[in-house]
């Protein structure tokens, strides 16, 4: 599966299961609470050449 | 989505308001204990002056010396600025979680939250410079939820809206959280800017006490000098200058002499004099002379 990067910190997309977040170099899923913000997203949505 | 750990927030939420409100009580004690400090050094000091009296020898010696007035100020420099400094502890103070990050005078905390910074900051950043920069990534993260929520032209899907939503309940949520950690490091700054103004004060008011009770010395020591040199009762000569109209020696009677002996009434050497004319053929009055008025020889005492 592939992604087309994100275009700005923070935008929010829709995968068809989740919510992803662009961090400025790959799609994550956001979480809430102290620590880590947001975790890498399973799959890999960094290099659509690569999906 | 996983759920809200709700459990959890509220024993953070909870330690945080009692770490709060910890500081907040040191912060208060610390200031009554300035309170009390600054009035113990200015009473201290009026305590000293009240010892000497040196109104009273000032009186005496019926002038008061540039030095007696320089000595005064330093007195009085010395216990505004212990006054100056108790204000700065006293006064109450905004302390941002930027300034804690940034702010020299903080340099102190910084580096205790530095070693521990999940004692201050639990784990939402290892400094506070993180901990500003995380708070200001979930202020954005709501901006752009929000933005996406509100804005009709979207056209997302209902599933897409309700995890929005639940996203927007999640960042608000860590938004409250991180609100009362804020507090928590500002009060903690807001205690560590309070205790480095009272450690400075402690330090200058023992200074300023030093300088205003070797002043009070100097002070009393210069008025003694000068009253210790007394020249009441001492023979004198006087010599009317030519231009007092009328001529005093008519007045003082017909067989009174252009210079007359007598004795000095004023304690110091300067003009104005009150002298006592002693002078035999003249009337024993007592004169009022200015330096326009005679030429006065001050003989030493018998």
């Amino acid at each position: 599966m592939t992604l087309e990067p994100g275009t700005y910190v923070g935008e929010y997309h829709w995968d068809g299961e989740r919510l992803l977040r662009w961090d400025g170099t790959s799609w994550t899923v956001p979480i809430p609470g102290a620590g880590p913000d947001q975790q890498p997203a399973v799959d890999d949505y960094t290099s659509p050449s690569e999906g | 989505m996983p759920a809200p750990d709700t459990g959890t927030q509220s024993v953070e939420t909870g330690l945080t308001v009692a770490r709060i409100s910890s500081y907040d009580a040191s912060t208060a004690r610390l200031r009554d204990v300035a309170k009390w400090f600054a009035t113990s050094t200015v009473a201290f000091v009026a305590f000293l002056a009240a010892a000497f009296p040196i109104a009273g020898i000032v009186s005496d010696v019926g002038s008061v010396t540039w030095l007696g007035v320089v000595l005064g100020l330093v007195i009085l420099v010395a216990l505004g600025y212990v006054v100056a400094l108790a204000a700065q502890v006293l006064a109450p103070q905004v302390v941002t979680v930027d300034a804690v990050a940034t702010e020299p005078e903080l340099d102190g905390l910084r580096t205790q939250i530095d070693g521990a910074p999940y004692l201050f900051l639990g784990l939402w950043a290892d400094d506070v410079a993180g901990f500003v920069d995380r708070r200001s990534e979930v202020f954005e993260d709501q901006r752009i939820v929000r933005g996406l929520l509100g804005d009709p032209g979207s056209g997302l899907a209902p599933e897409v809206i309700e995890a929005l939503r639940e996203r927007l309940r999640q960042i608000e949520r860590d938004l409250s959280i991180l609100g009362w950690v804020a507090y928590r490091v500002e009060s903690a700054g807001l205690y560590a800017l309070t205790w480095r103004r009272f450690r400075r004060l402690r330090v200058h008011a023992a200074l300023a006490v030093l300088v205003a009770s070797a002043s009070l010395v100097l002070l009393v020591a210069s008025v003694r000098e000068g009253a210790s040199v007394q020249y009441a009762g001492s023979p004198v000569t006087v010599t009317f200058l030519d231009s007092v109209e009328p001529d005093p020696t008519s007045l003082l009677g017909v067989d009174c002499p252009e210079t007359v002996d007598g004795e000095l009434v004023s304690a110091v050497a300067e003009p104005p004099w009150t002298v006592h004319v002693d002078q035999a053929g003249c009337d024993p009055v007592t004169l009022n002379l200015t330096a326009d008025q005679a030429v006065l020889v001050i003989h030493d005492a018998p």
